[in-house]
């Protein structure tokens, strides 16, 4: 799935190939953003499926699983929102990766409450 | 990475195993039983497996599971170690 | 980390080539549940088999339908492969 078609590039040298495809495939290992710098911090997890955590940052990988402690998850209400009220300590955890939606840092945000209009 | 992190995730799961897990789904589908292992993909090998389903308040027992099961890691968002807490 | 990255797919695979041949369980996303005897898998979560019954959740709900020839699921669908 990941491989690269090649046949479109014409300055490519034969002998380059394995090198190329090196250099094509190292800016994905990257992380953006280093998580390094949140950790033993509180984070904000969105999952995808709608679920929101918030954890301390005690660990995580390339692949951007997490591991967390002092988990909070803030659970769906009928409406399938989100509420600030409805949570469940979960402890000491482990956020798989490949479903991870954003990741923030809960210092330096804070929460806007909305006035709805009738 | 410029500084390795002291816990990796994949450790805390292979630690974990032989002991209770509580494991989340993207659904409200949980499951609850002994880690036997996972792969890579974390599909995870649990058992004697509870299967839930969690609504507002309470969680539903769906099914009693005897012996081994292969739970899909595609729908996985969360490992507890430790299992469930509250049952 | 070690032993879970050394062999890819080694403990699913495992599982998966013991259970050939015995009755499962096998659900899918939507809910429904086919009990019967595993014929055949492949890495994809594939699945073949006989003698199934279809329910929904759970064997204690209502038969929904009963198959007398073999059953495929298609591996995306599977949510979980359990030894009865």
């Amino acid at each position: 799935m990941s491989e690269i078609k090649q046949d479109k590039q014409p300055k490519l040298q034969p002998q380059g190939q394995q090198q190329q495809k090196k250099k094509f495939e190292s800016p994905k290992r990257e992380a953006i953003l280093d998580l390094a710098k949140y950790k033993d911090c509180q984070v904000r997890v969105k999952l995808m499926g709608g679920r929101l955590v918030v954890g301390v940052l005690k660990g995580y990988d390339q692949l951007m699983n997490l591991v967390l402690d002092e988990t909070i998850e803030y659970m769906k209400d009928t409406n399938d929102e989100v509420s600030k009220d409805k949570t469940r300590s979960l402890g000491f955890t482990v956020i798989r990766g490949n479903i991870l939606a954003s990741i923030s840092p809960m210092e330096g945000s804070e929460i806007i409450y909305m006035q709805t209009s009738d | 990475m410029s500084l390795p992190a002291d816990i990796l995730p994949l450790e805390v799961i292979d630690k974990t195993i032989d002991q209770p897990v509580w494991i989340i789904l993207q659904s409200n589908r949980e499951f609850t039983g002994k880690l036997v292992g996972f792969d890579d993909f974390v599909n995870v090998i649990i058992e004697d497996a509870k299967e839930w389903i969690v609504n507002e308040e309470h969680s539903e027992l769906v099914m009693e599971h005897n012996g081994r099961m292969l739970l899909s890691g595609n729908n996985i968002v969360m490992l507890v170690p430790g299992g469930k807490k509250d049952v | 980390m070690s032993t879970a990255t050394a062999e890819p797919t080694s403990v699913s695979s495992q599982f998966l080539a013991n259970i050939i041949g015995k009755p499962v369980n096998v659900k899918l996303h939507s809910g429904m549940l086919y009990s019967g005897k595993l014929e055949s898998i492949d890495g994809f979560m594939n699945v073949t088999l006989s003698s199934t019954t279809e329910h929904y959740e759970n064997n204690d709900n209502g038969l929904l339908h009963k198959y007398t020839s073999d059953v495929f699921l298609r591996g995306t669908q599977v949510l979980y492969i359990s030894e009865v």
